[in-house]
């Protein structure tokens, strides 16, 4: 007996592959040296202390082994990769002053339309440096910060250096201590107490030398009682070599504050993605991680909420699809370290073509954190049986005072589903269809119109005979 | 002489984060466990065609079978495979089917300090068994049990299996069970662990085409126990199913940690899998933590899991105490109810027992 299989196509690429002639102004050598580090630094004319600071990481990334758990990186080899490509271009204040190539980049992926259409700011990253960076003088007159992480540390160098790699501190794991060796680019964000930033902002990382890595540092400072939703998008061309990205993200949310991250995560099939993401929640306040991971070869990310203060809150909704050659190992982790904090969690993931999604999450509940409350979904829709789909979710509670639930699911399309929705004179095509963006739904519907848009497209459905 | 227990446990199928310390079980201090004999008398005489043998006293089917790595730990397992000082080897030859079940009391005492038990469980085609292994010790004696227990049943055939663990709270307790459940068998384990100061169990089955392995474990955390419990269920042949239920309470300053891993490999198209563990926690000094894993390389299948844990249900408390129970004899009633899946599964006898040690181990906590 012969089954048809539901047929979900792959991510339309094309704009993302776009792919300029490889030109920069300065560029490291391969590979992870002391005089590398010191050489970005000095590129940077960066303070004392941040040269410290990357020698000491580079000591720390030389001491660590990579984890014995996860995706296989045997195939990275950080020796050749390039840490450091400066783009032909100084940083701008406006988009025609940009190089055509790299403007042309950003025009494909719609950044300055969205930028003039619903964002509040915008930065925008191209290889190592950040090339734009901008935000509506409304905002800015509340006091709201948003720059480059450059430009911040010698404008803001105090606040920088109270905050910079304190959540994720080098030592973490090998690739936080190659991100605080090399790290470069990224997004500064202080919201004053009180501060609503109605409107979201956005920083986009568009990697286009091969064989390099991009390492950009986010820091966003949410004060109390106020609120922000900060989206990042990034993709680059696909190239044969191997690229890198070991981002790190550190958001403080300070008592009473709301931050929304939502990621749109599209890199090319050659990039290794190993990015670091956490956050720090106080009393009252509120993290909601929104994340869609469809791209890269091998992803490992788990942002991390640590929840502080009283009443603190996360919420995750992620969606991840894993295509031909693609190992996505992507999942959440909650640590509720005070009482009534609270959690949500919830992980769709689907696999088609060979590709492998895991969701490999944590909910860690400690002695503090009485009348915690914490809620899991997963659930995994694998497409064909090339692909792998694992589910590794750990949970540790550490006090009696606690409601906690996980609820994990695997399989194929429900043939009831579709029965239904067939009687109800949906034709069997449609059906299939639809439900396949029902499953995406909880996070589409968490994103502004336009990602949601965006990211329907990406998940371009055909559909084709019974499933099976 | 001596041998030496100190390799890492119940080892998770796939690791995760190095930091929380979960991926094994690490025992606090090297175990030294004296080579020597077991003299109790643990065979049982019967009456009907199953036959029963001490292990050893022939050439064992399963010696043969186990291709693959299984039980807490290769160290373990090694230790009762070439030092084994007890065990049965039970035949239910084709066609027999058996429905009084077989009991083996191991008891361990002050002579008596160390069982390693060798057992073997084989079901020919369409024959039916029950068997039933109880593990007591006296009071205030320190013993050790590593055993090895291993199930083969054969087309068409059912076994179901019965673990009591009752040791006292100064025992080391090790139990290792490896399960081939052959197309269109049905293994039942059903499991029951009260006591010892360490309990580190690993069971894995490997269904095959049509088959069905259901587990249904309880345990009472109470003291300093710490409680490993490990389920691999790896489904090999399509419209395969197992059933994984894990219940129980902890209190005082127990740690459990449940590991359940349900892995459909290719070609077990339509088979379904379900685990479920809840952890009723009594006190605030527990530790209770849950991986349930969920592998599948196989579009055609449904598997699922739930894990929860948190305190007696208020209301249900309330309604109880509102008819006129004290809260100690609620809280009983409520653990006894949370555990009753498991508890309908043992033979009559066996669970009015096992009830009434549960009575009697959660008053102790409510009146102090």
């Amino acid at each position: 007996m012969t089954r048809k299989k539901t047929y979900v196509a792959d991510i339309d690429r094309t704009i993302y592959d776009q792919r300029n002639p490889f030109s920069f102004s300065f560029k490291t050598d391969k590979g992870l040296t002391e005089e590398i580090v010191r050489e970005i630094s000095r590129q940077k004319s960066e303070p004392a202390w941040m040269l410290e600071f990357r020698l000491k990481s580079l000591e720390v990334y030389h001491e660590l082994d990579l984890p014995p758990w996860g995706p296989d990186l045997t195939e990275l080899d950080v020796e050749n990769i390039v840490t450091y490509v400066k783009p032909n271009v100084e940083r701008k204040l406006s988009w025609d002053d940009i190089p055509t190539d790299i403007k042309q980049t950003f025009d494909l992926l719609g950044i300055p339309k969205a930028e003039h259409e619903f964002l509040a700011g915008v930065g925008a990253q191209y290889d190592s440096e950040v090339v734009y960076h901008s935000i509506r003088d409304s905002v800015a007159a509340q006091g709201v910060v948003y720059l480059d992480m450059e430009t911040a540390l010698h404008e803001y160098e105090d606040l920088v250096r109270e905050h910079f790699m304190r959540l994720v501190p080098p030592s973490d794991h090998k690739f936080a201590a190659l991100h605080g060796a090399v790290w470069s680019g990224g997004s500064f964000v202080y919201v004053p107490a009180g501060v609503h930033v109605e409107i979201p902002l956005q920083s986009y990382f568009r990697s286009n030398a091969p064989g390099a890595g991009q390492f950009e540092h986010t820091l966003i400072i949410a004060e109390p009682g106020s609120y922000l939703h900060f989206i990042e998008g990034c993709s680059a061309p696909r190239y044969s070599v191997n690229n890198l990205h070991a981002g790190c993200v550190e958001l403080f949310v300070r008592e009473g504050s709301t931050l929304r991250y939502s990621t749109i995560e599209n890199w090319s099939r050659n990039m290794f993605n190993l990015n670091t993401k956490r956050a720090l929640v106080d009393k009252d306040g509120a993290i909601e991680w929104i994340s869609g991971s469809f791209g890269s070869k091998v992803s490992m990310l788990y942002p991390m909420s640590i929840l502080r203060g009283e009443r603190a809150r996360a919420e995750f909704i992620g969606v991840s699809f894993a295509g031909a050659g693609q190992t996505l190992d992507t999942g959440a982790k909650v640590v509720h370290a005070a009482p009534y904090t609270t959690s949500n969690i919830n992980s769709k993931s689907i696999s088609k073509g060979g590709g492998k999604a895991i969701y490999r999450g944590l909910v860690k509940i400690t002695e503090r954190a009485k009348h915690a409350k914490s809620t899991v979904d997963c659930e995994s829709l694998i497409l064909d049986n090339d692909s792998v789909s694992d589910t590794i979710p750990i949970i540790q509670v550490d006090t009696d005072e606690v409601d906690l639930g996980h609820e994990a699911k695997i399989g194929r399309i429900s043939e009831e589903a579709i029965y239904y929705l067939m009687s109800r004179g949906i034709d069997e095509e449609e059906a299939k269809a639809m439900i396949v963006r029902g499953f995406v739904e909880p996070i589409s519907k968490e994103l502004p119109l336009e990602y949601a848009v965006e990211m329907n497209r990406l998940v371009q459905l055909e559909l084709e005979g019974t499933i099976g | 002489m001596l041998k030496t227990i100190s390799a890492p446990m119940n080892r998770l199928p796939r690791l995760g984060y190095r930091w929380l310390k979960l991926n094994e079980y690490n025992i606090s201090e090297p175990l030294q466990v004296p080579l020597k004999p077991y003299t109790h008398a643990y065979l049982p005489q019967l009456d009907h065609e199953v036959k029963i043998n001490r292990a050893g006293s022939s050439v064992s089917r399963l010696k043969l079978l186990s291709e693959i790595p299984y039980g807490a730990s290769s160290e373990l397992v090694g230790l009762v495979e070439d030092h084994f000082n007890a065990g049965i080897e039970l035949l239910a030859p084709a066609g027999v089917a058996v429905s009084e079940p077989v009991v083996i009391p191991y008891h361990l005492d002050g002579e008596n300090d160390v069982l390693l038990d060798l057992n073997v469980v084989a079901a020919e085609r369409g024959a039916s068994v029950t068997v039933v292994m109880e593990y007591s010790s006296d009071e205030g004696s320190s013993t050790i049990h590593n055993g090895v227990t291993k199930i083969l049943a054969e087309e068409g055939a059912e076994v179901h299996l019965v673990k009591i663990q009752r040791l006292n709270d100064q025992g080391a307790h090790f139990d290792s069970l490896y399960v081939e459940a052959s197309p269109y068998s049905t293994v039942r384990f059903s499991q029951v662990e009260l006591g010892g100061k360490f309990s580190i169990t690993n069971y894995l089955s490997r269904v095959a085409d049509n088959a069905a392995t259901l587990t249904k474990s309880m345990y009472l955390g109470d003291g300093e126990r710490v409680l490993d419990l490990s389920y691999h269920m790896i489904h090999t042949g399509f419209r395969s199913t197992s059933d994984l239920l894990v219940k129980g309470a902890l209190k005082d300053k127990s740690r459990k940690v449940f590991r359940g891993t349900l892995d459909f490999k290719r070609g077990a198209r339509l088979s379904e899998g379900n685990e479920e563990e809840y952890a009723l926690l009594l006190d605030p000094d527990v530790s209770s933590s849950a991986i349930p894993l969920l592998l599948s390389e196989e579009d055609d299948i449904m598997g699922g899991h739930a894990a929860s844990a948190g305190k007696v249900d208020a209301n249900q408390l309330f309604y109880l105490m509102s008819r006129g129970l004290s809260q100690e004899e609620a809280t009983v009633s409520l653990v006894k109810a949370a555990c009753w899946p498991v508890l309908a599964e043992l033979p009559r006898q066996v669970r009015s027992q096992i009830e009434g040690e549960l009575e009697a181990r959660l008053t102790d906590q409510c009146t102090t």
